[in-house]
């Protein structure tokens, strides 16, 4: 269905919805207003017919004592004339008159006190009329309450109804006047109905106090429709009933009733005044009223409809129509269309912007077209060049192809050369996780390679020191590196597997640096438990060679101390020469035994380096103390230069007091007497420099390539008889090289020689050995 | 040159497998007026400070006869139990490793010497002091006129 049809639905609906709502609500209060009017309008009426039936009855009562009260009839009756035919003929003339006047009455008829009828009139003048037995009840009544008396509807002695007026004829106005007779008044009852007839068109029916139909304007009395008797004898106020069509024995009646009130001097006789009328014709007023209200509604809500549709069509539709059609259009791509703004309502302002959308979508669509044209252009001649770049492409794919042959040849040349080492190698990346291992160290660890790659290094393996306690991961030398980015060895940890087997090994963890920062570590371990067993034989044979060496001479040396001291009784001053140069031999022996026993450690490598924190100076000073003796005796000039800033080194004191004493020993020992030994200590750039320098015999060019040479010594010295082992030099040699420090000389012959020696200002090397140098 | 005799003389344990340098020592000490109880093995060192009361002192080697040495030795005696833990051990040795050093040290000897680096005196010297001995003088001058 289409948005017209709906909202003419719609607001149809709404419409006839309210205006029914509205209808009925107006219809009912409408309704109720008239019906309670009619009904009050009808009540009225009978109740001014039934005043009128009184008013009309009072005003015979008011006829009735005029006659009584007539002054001839009052004279006549008093003088007792009114036997006299005189006076009668007068009387009944003017009783025809008051008749006339005071009526209508059927007849009148004078009774004297005594009862007796004394005089008779009908209208029409005749008299002496034949007695009727009802009146004698109401003279009797008027007589005895000397007041005037109205019976209720009485039968006369014709048969027809009347009414009877007896009013008492007083002799004077006076309060005890005397009653001289009565005068007696027959109503002509029609006149009654002539009232109901005349006032009312509706059907009247008048009821006596016993329920008896008395009179009615209806043409037959059974079209009286209250059959029920019961509801006028209960009925003592106005009031309206609805007769349904069975209690009316037809259509549905309304009916008022009204009963007779007493209305000034008439006191009534409880008659009912009963109006009824078909409730449709009562009530036909309202029911037209509702025809032309419904007929008028009709003709409203056709007309509102009709309007409603032309301005629906107008003012919604049709701009909605149009917008539709622009959409449309739109959407079929046909931005060229515009759709006509009837007005400047919210549609028209969405005609407007989509006109306004139109234009722009028109104006971008031609510039895209145009853009799309260019952009077509420069993609074919993209698509040349991408010709071109894919021949181009494929050239560099081949040679990708060929390098990236190339790249794994080396990379499985690499994969073979680390898994060609003999030592186990371990990548380890910065979060502590195997990323490498070589086949070496598969073999070391006892795993397999699928097994280490990607699990923590400290889970792989755990290390023990060699009194078998575990290694916290902080001092475990891959986790030093990697925190300290610093390489560290290590040959002092026990390497436990996962099956609890172990090996001694010697590693090196050296991190991997870029830019500063540590991407992981390199592990290359060794397993020396070989080494090791070497190592301890080694510290045994030294250990034993110096305990065998020693010890015949420590007997020489005690027994020469004991035979010397006498303990074995004076000696001859020869004895004790001689036991003197054995002594002295033996000193040297010790002393050759203990350069022996330090070069064997040096070369086996099993000697210590221990640095601590030392004071360098103190050390030469207190060998500058130690040599003072033979610097006396040869009166040596000695030179000291030692800087007054030098902090402590971290240097091994025993290595470092060895250095010196060498040095300076020699320069005292090959330095002829009165020459000139200079020692200096100062730092140099990032290095201790030590220079002693003497101007003694030299060192023949020839021979200082031999210098540092085991038990080497110069021929020029040797010539001269000085005392040496040939051993120190290389000594000082050895232990600067093995701890980070350097040595060197120059030397003219019998002009003196320079030794330069610098350690690291950062020190000595820490290494640990079975043996200290002595 | 006789020593001067000024109270009674301390004994001294002296342990030393080489005979010539144990007969040395304990001359040495003898002529130092010490009492001298001297053995070449563990065992019987072990006895001797059983049988002997009153030893002060202990010189002591570290290669023994026997299958133990000096280090089992000073062990055995420096034992939470034993009743010669106080005595004052000095260990004469040519065997000078750092390690076996620090092993003396560490279980408490009062010190170590080479032997070969040291005279008997300069040992003697520190031994007494150990032991505030002044039991007898040594007239010096001999000896150390000579060395």
């Amino acid at each position: 269905m289409k948005l017209y049809p709906k909202l003419f639905l719609t607001l149809g609906c709404a419409l006839i919805g309210a205006l029914g709502l509205l209808g009925s609500i107006l219809s009912y209060s409408y309704t109720h207003t008239l019906r309670t009017t009619i009904a009050d309008t009808e009540l009225t009426s009978t109740a001014q017919t039934m005043t009128a039936i009184n008013r009309f009855l009072l005003e015979r009562s008011l006829g009735a004592q005029t006659i009584a009260s007539k002054q001839a009839l009052i004279a006549a009756l008093k003088e007792q004339t009114i036997t006299q035919p005189e006076t009668q003929t007068q009387l009944e003339e003017s009783c025809i008159r008051f008749i006339s006047l005071t009526g209508p009455w059927d007849e009148l008829r004078i009774f004297s006190a005594q009862e007796q009828s004394i005089l008779s009139v009908n209208p029409i003048g005749q008299h002496q009329l034949p007695d009727d037995p009802i009146d004698l009840t109401f003279v009797q009544a008027a007589l005895e309450k000397e007041t005037l008396v109205v019976s209720d509807v009485v039968q006369a002695r014709n048969g027809k109804p009347t009414m009877v007026f007896a009013a008492p004829i007083k002799s004077s106005t006076a309060y005890n006047a005397t009653t001289l007779g009565v005068v007696v008044l027959h109503l002509t009852w029609p006149a009654v109905t002539e009232i109901l007839t005349t006032l009312d068109e509706k059907r009247l029916f008048l009821f006596n106090a016993q329920g008896n139909l008395i009179s009615t304007n209806a043409p037959t009395v059974s079209s009286y429709s209250l059959q029920d008797t019961s509801l006028l004898l209960t009925t003592t106020e106005p009031r309206n009933l609805t007769l349904t069509p069975q209690q009316s024995e037809g259509e549905q009646i309304f009916a008022s009733v009204v009963p007779q009130q007493p209305f000034l001097t008439y006191q009534g006789h409880g008659w009912k005044l009963v109006s009824e009328i078909p409730t449709r014709e009562a009530f036909a007023p309202i029911q037209n009223l509702i025809t032309l209200a419904s007929f008028t509604s009709i003709v409203v809500l056709c007309l509102t409809g009709f309007l409603l549709a032309v301005l629906l069509r107008r003012f919604l539709v049709q701009p909605i129509e149009r917008l539709s059609v622009m959409a449309q259009a739109m959407k079929d791509g046909r931005y060229d269309k515009r759709t006509v703004i009837s007005n400047q309502d919210e549609l028209g302002k969405l005609g407007e912007a989509l006109n306004a959308m139109a234009e722009t979508i028109e104006a971008s669509y031609q510039q895209l077209e145009r853009r799309v044209q260019e952009k077509t252009q420069a993609l074919n001649t993209q698509v040349e060049n991408l010709e071109t770049t894919k021949k181009a492409t494929l050239n560099i794919l081949e040679d990708l192809s060929t390098a990236k042959q190339v790249v794994q040849q080396e990379q499985a040349k690499d994969e073979a050369l680390l898994n060609s080492i003999g030592d186990g190698l371990i990548a380890i990346d910065d979060q502590g996780l195997i990323t490498y291992i070589n086949e070496a160290a598969v073999h070391l660890l006892g795993e397999t390679q699928k097994q280490f790659v990607g699990t923590p290094f400290h889970k792989a393996w755990t290390v023990r020191t060699e009194e078998g306690t575990e290694v916290p991961l902080a001092q475990r030398p891959v986790q030093q590196a990697l925190l300290g980015n610093t390489k560290v060895l290590s040959s002092d940890y026990i390497y436990v597997r996962k099956d609890g087997t172990s090996f001694a090994a010697a590693t090196t963890a050296t991190p991997i640096i870029s830019h500063g920062q540590t991407l992981g570590v390199i592990l290359v371990i060794r397993d020396i438990s070989h080494e090791k067993s070497i190592d301890r034989a080694k510290s045994e044979f030294v250990s034993l060679a110096s305990h065998q060496l020693r010890t015949p001479l420590s007997a020489i040396n005690w027994y020469t101390e004991m035979l010397l001291a006498g303990d074995a009784g004076p000696l001859q001053p020869e004895q004790t020469k001689f036991l003197q140069e054995i002594n002295e031999g033996n000193q040297r022996m010790i002393v050759l035994v203990n350069s022996l026993l330090n070069v064997s450690r040096l070369e086996l490598g099993t000697f210590t380096i221990e640095p601590q924190p030392t004071n360098v100076i103190d050390i030469a000073q207190a060998v500058l103390k130690e040599l003072t003796g033979q610097i006396q005796i040869k009166h040596l000039t000695i030179n000291t230069s030692f800087s007054t800033t030098l902090p402590l080194l971290s240097v091994d004191p025993k290595l470092m007091r060895m250095i010196f004493e060498n040095l300076l020993s020699n320069a005292v020992k090959y330095t002829p007497a009165e020459g000139t030994v200079s020692i200096s200590v100062q730092p140099q750039d990032r290095d201790l420099l030590i220079t002693v320098q003497d101007n003694g015999f030299g060192i023949p060019e020839a021979q200082q390539s031999k210098i540092f040479t085991k038990l080497f010594r110069a021929d020029n010295v040797r010539a001269k008889d000085t005392e040496g082992t040939g051993l120190g030099l290389y000594i000082v040699h050895s232990i600067l090289e093995n701890s980070g420090g350097k040595i060197w000389f120059t030397s003219v012959e019998n002009k003196g020689t320079t030794f330069f020696v610098t350690i690291p200002l950062t020190g000595m090397q820490k290494k640990t050995g079975t043996r200290e140098l002595s | 040159m006789s020593p001067h005799v000024e109270a009674p003389a301390p004994t001294i344990l002296v342990i030393e497998d080489e005979r010539p340098l144990l007969e040395a020592i304990t001359k040495k000490l003898e002529h130092c007026c010490f009492e001298v109880v001297a053995t070449r093995s563990v065992e019987q060192a072990l006895g001797y400070l059983e049988d002997v009361k009153g030893i002060q002192c202990i010189w002591l080697d570290h290669y023994l006869l026997g299958a133990k040495n000096g280090l089992d030795f000073v062990a055995k005696i420096k034992e939470a139990n034993s009743p010669w833990k106080t005595i004052p051990i000095f260990v004469v040795s040519n065997t000078a490793s750092p390690d076996k050093v620090g092993a003396y040290m560490q279980l408490g000897v009062n010190a170590y010497y080479t032997k070969s680096d040291y005279h008997l005196d300069q040992i003697i010297a520190d031994i007494r002091e150990t032991l505030h001995c002044k039991t007898c003088v040594i007239n010096p001058t001999h000896a150390e006129k000579e060395l």
